[in-house]
């Protein structure tokens, strides 16, 4: 079910650059990524562990220790130029993170009644109206006896609980844009489906926009409507979920489809090679010593992120 | 081993401890050699001089040299330190490793005669051995030594409990490697390397318990130049003479500082392997 | 000289004449209703003596103790929040140089500074409250050296945990952030030290007792090993050891108070 808004653009990210200064190198985590997210929408990133996906979404609100460079633009207003105490009252209101380990994202020694209930109180809400709130979140995201789990420590919990608990506390003041980040690696594959329809179902019903960062193309199919693929700090293709998948363009993506288990005769194909050191980044297109069609204009230019028939594609040999 | 060695010189603060820890040890080696006085030689005309160019630590109480009596501590407060060590480490690693390793009885019986132990903080218990025993060398050895055990018996059993569970470990017994070999071929040298940051941490710790005892008026007695009895019988002149208490007192800081910084730098560069 | 029969009277009269066995069973069912014997020295009861001496030694931990946590947590975390700084690296070279410090030397400068040079603190005994400051300040800055240790490093390691990060990410205020997600967990493992090195406290307290001719248990226990009066060392440490145990068993329950993952086994 579409969004009833207007193709209205929500985020705009253009040239975003995060650069991490350890002693002697600059590790350049996100390496200059543009994209458009309109109302309503629901964006997967898609890449392996050190493509940079994870610092992506933690660099929108600002929440990585490391230099951030660009625009971040919500709605209009630029996220990276407020102050921080405008940044901070952003979060969770306007912005909110759903985290992949449910396990170590909770404070293990406050009871989760309270954790939720912080989100409100921190931003004018009383005590009282805070609980009863929360009570009704927890009841939305599926948590039985919800009144007794309020009490509830965090190591009382299981996997699948505390994990609906963080999504409580990510959609409890209507944020327009929720950044979930692996929300289902760390769980069990019983528990990920329950998870991940629940959030689908919670975007949808309250019209949320979401950026979902997964390494996982079959959880990015089942719950969003845009796909981007991240490599190296940069974004090699972007475009409709049916576009890339029926029609994968980036020799990258293209691998990673081949990854993905055919019903059961599927071949799993997979990547050679390993994603490269951050600090010792190959010259020209990054994907290139991996790339099975590289050419040697592939090493000579680094190509760059440009619309070709409905998607964005960042690859030398396409064009 | 080597590069081990190179990576824990790697701050100069280690470097400088190290440096110390050689030169008080060849001031223990060479007293007979460096020292410019008789460490007993009392001379009471003399007595309570502050430094000067014929004493550069000054005199104390009885006219003693007291720059002679810290040279020759270095010996004695050296060497007692690694004898009750060595004692204590080889004691408790031995029970711990076997605690560890059988498990079962063994482990029930030490770890009870551990828990006695217990009973008392370590410098208490070597007080309450010293008050049983007397004082005297053996005694303080003894009791320095005993304080040590429980905690090198509780790191070398859990120790032990970790790499038992190792494959190899598991596999070499079920290949049949009679018990000991496995202990000594096996499990020692996994431990040894925490074990070694242990000891060296341990041996400040001694060396604060000896020169503890000594100032009590129970550890080394007197006439010995032990830095702790020193400051235990020039304290009383601390108006009149305070140059007495405060060499022997930097000496046991000195030492102890660099046994810890050292110890600490071997157990940060072993976390890491 | 005593006669053969003067020696034998006294062994019979403590005892000593009895078998050995039948000597430790009626020694330790004394301990059980606290009959601590009588002094060597005085002939008077060893409990009374040290139960009038105890109060001494427990307010110096107490508040050596106290002192030594106000001062020391700040500026744990003072010294986290600057890591790798000026700040920083001069709190942690204090801390490394008072773990290594020997007690009595760390009371006998305080006493040359204090009491020799500025005459401004009593040199030792007991009388005034001026008094109680050195040696509880002494213990304190031993004490204190390992708070600011651990401290330290646990904030340092809880400032990483990525409940901290979900924390801010709600929109929390830092101060929120630092008090009831830091602090609260960053706090625990400082409590086990406190009750860890507790041990080590008692045995510093001995020492400073003596440094300061604080009238307390630690200097009934040296100058009565010096006076060879057995009963009264007995009595002095079995109290220290009772006295031990309760305090493990106190810092236990404090645990699992704190941290509601820990269970009373």
């Amino acid at each position: 079910m579409r969004s009833l808004q207007s193709n209205k653009v929500l985020l705009d990210v253009r040239n975003l650059k995060v650069n991490y200064k350890l002693s002697g190198s600059t590790i350049r985590a996100v390496d200059g990524v543009s994209f458009t997210l309109k109302k309503g929408d629901r964006v997967a990133i898609v890449g392996e562990s050190g493509s940079g996906k994870s610092t992506l979404g933690l660099s929108i609100i600002r929440l990585c220790p490391a230099e951030i460079t660009g625009e971040v633009l919500l709605e209009g207003l630029d996220l990276l130029k407020l102050e921080e105490e405008e940044i901070r009252k952003m979060r969770g209101s306007e912005v909110s993170i759903i985290f992949q380990d449910p396990g170590s994202a909770l404070n293990p020694v406050m009871r989760v009644g309270e954790q939720v209930m912080e989100v409100f109180t921190s931003h004018g809400f009383s005590k009282s109206e805070a609980y009863n709130r929360s009570l009704g979140l927890l009841k939305i995201v599926g948590i039985p006896d919800a009144g007794k789990r309020m009490g509830y420590y965090p190591h009382q919990l299981s996997g699948g609980m505390k994990q609906r608990i963080i999504i409580a506390m990510a959609i409890a003041l209507g944020p327009r844009l929720i950044i979930a980040d692996e929300p289902t690696s760390a769980l069990d594959v019983t528990i990920q489906d329950q998870i991940l329809k629940l959030i689908r179902n919670l975007s949808e019903s309250k019209g949320l926009s979401m950026i979902l960062i997964t390494h996982d193309m079959g959880v990015a199919a089942e719950v969003c409507n845009y796909i981007g693929i991240m490599y190296a700090g940069r974004i090699l293709e972007m475009g409709s979920l049916e576009d890339i998948f029926n029609n994968p363009k980036h020799p990258y993506t293209l691998s990673l489809m081949s990854c993905i288990p055919k019903g059961q005769k599927g071949v799993l194909k997979p990547l050679p090679g390993n994603v490269p050191d951050m600090s010792n980044l190959p010259e020209g297109c990054k994907f290139r010593p991996r790339c099975p069609y590289a050419q040697e204009y592939c090493r000579l230019d680094e190509p760059e992120l440009v619309p070709i028939e409905g998607r964005l594609i960042a690859c030398n040999r396409v064009r | 081993m080597i590069s081990t060695i190179k990576e824990v010189l790697r701050y100069k603060m280690v470097l400088v401890c190290v440096l110390l820890l050689s030169a008080f040890i060849a001031m223990g080696l060479f007293a007979n050699f460096i020292a410019p006085y008789n460490p007993l030689a009392t001379n009471l005309s003399q007595s309570c001089q502050p430094p000067s160019l014929s004493h550069p630590f000054g005199t104390d109480e009885l006219g003693r040299d007291i720059l002679s009596r810290v040279i020759y501590g270095a010996r004695l407060t050296l060497s007692i330190a690694f004898a009750a060590t060595a004692v204590g480490a080889a004691v408790g690693i031995i029970g711990g490793v076997f605690s560890g390793f059988y498990g079962g009885a063994v482990d029930m019986v030490i770890q009870r005669l551990t828990d006695v132990l217990l009973a008392l903080p370590g410098f208490l218990l070597a007080i309450m051995f010293i008050a049983i025993m007397g004082n005297n060398l053996t005694t303080v050895i003894v009791s320095v030594a005993l304080a040590m055990i429980p905690s090198f018996i509780r790191m070398a059993r859990g120790l032990t409990l970790q790499v038992k569970e190792l494959e190899y470990v598991s596999a070499a017994k079920q290949l049949g490697v009679r018990n000991m070999k496995v202990m000594t071929r096996h499990i020692i040298p996994n431990i040894s390397p925490t074990l070694i940051a242990q000891v060296t941490l341990n041996l400040g710790t001694a060396i604060l318990f000896i020169s503890g005892l000594g100032f009590l008026g129970i550890g080394i007695p007197p006439p010995q130049p032990e830095w702790g009895t020193m400051l235990g019988t020039g304290s009383a002149y601390i108006f009149y003479a305070p140059h007495i208490i405060i060499f022997p007192g930097l000496a046991v800081f000195l030492v102890v500082f660099s046994f810890n910084r050292i110890g600490d730098r071997i157990g940060e560069v072993i976390a890491v392997k | 000289m005593a006669s053969p029969q003067d020696v034998a009277a006294l062994r019979q009269q403590l005892g000593l004449d009895k078998p050995i066995y039948v000597q430790y069973f009626i020694y330790m069912s004394n301990l059980f209703t606290f009959n601590l014997g009588v002094s060597a020295r005085t002939r008077s009861p060893v409990l009374t003596e040290v139960l009038s001496r105890f109060p001494y030694t427990l307010s110096l931990a107490l508040g050596g103790t106290i002192l030594a946590v106000i001062l020391g947590i700040p500026l744990g975390v003072f010294a986290a929040s600057r890591k790798n700084t000026f700040f920083d690296t001069l709190i942690s070279s204090f801390s490394i140089a008072g773990i290594s410090m020997p007690i009595y030397w760390l009371g006998l400068i305080l006493i040359m500074i204090f009491a020799v040079s500025l005459h401004i603190l009593p040199a030792g005994g007991t009388g005034s409250p001026a008094n109680y400051i050195l040696p509880t300040v002494t213990i304190a800055l031993y004490l204190m050296a390992f708070v600011v240790k651990i401290t330290k490093a646990s904030v340092i390691d809880t400032m990483e945990k990525n409940y901290v990060i979900t924390a801010r990410s709600k929109g929390l205020s830092e101060r929120v952030v630092l008090y009831k997600h830091i602090l609260r967990n960053a706090l625990i493992p400082v409590i086990t030290i406190v009750g860890l090195q507790f041990g080590a406290l008692l045995g510093g307290a001995v020492i400073v007792e003596n440094v300061f001719a604080w009238p307390g248990l630690g200097r009934l226990i040296v100058d009565s090993i010096e006076s060879r009066d057995y009963p009264m060392v007995q009595g002095s440490i079995f109290i220290f050891a009772l006295f031990y145990a309760l305090v493990n068993l106190a810092v236990d329950v404090i645990y699992t108070v704190v941290d509601p993952r820990v269970n009373l086994k």
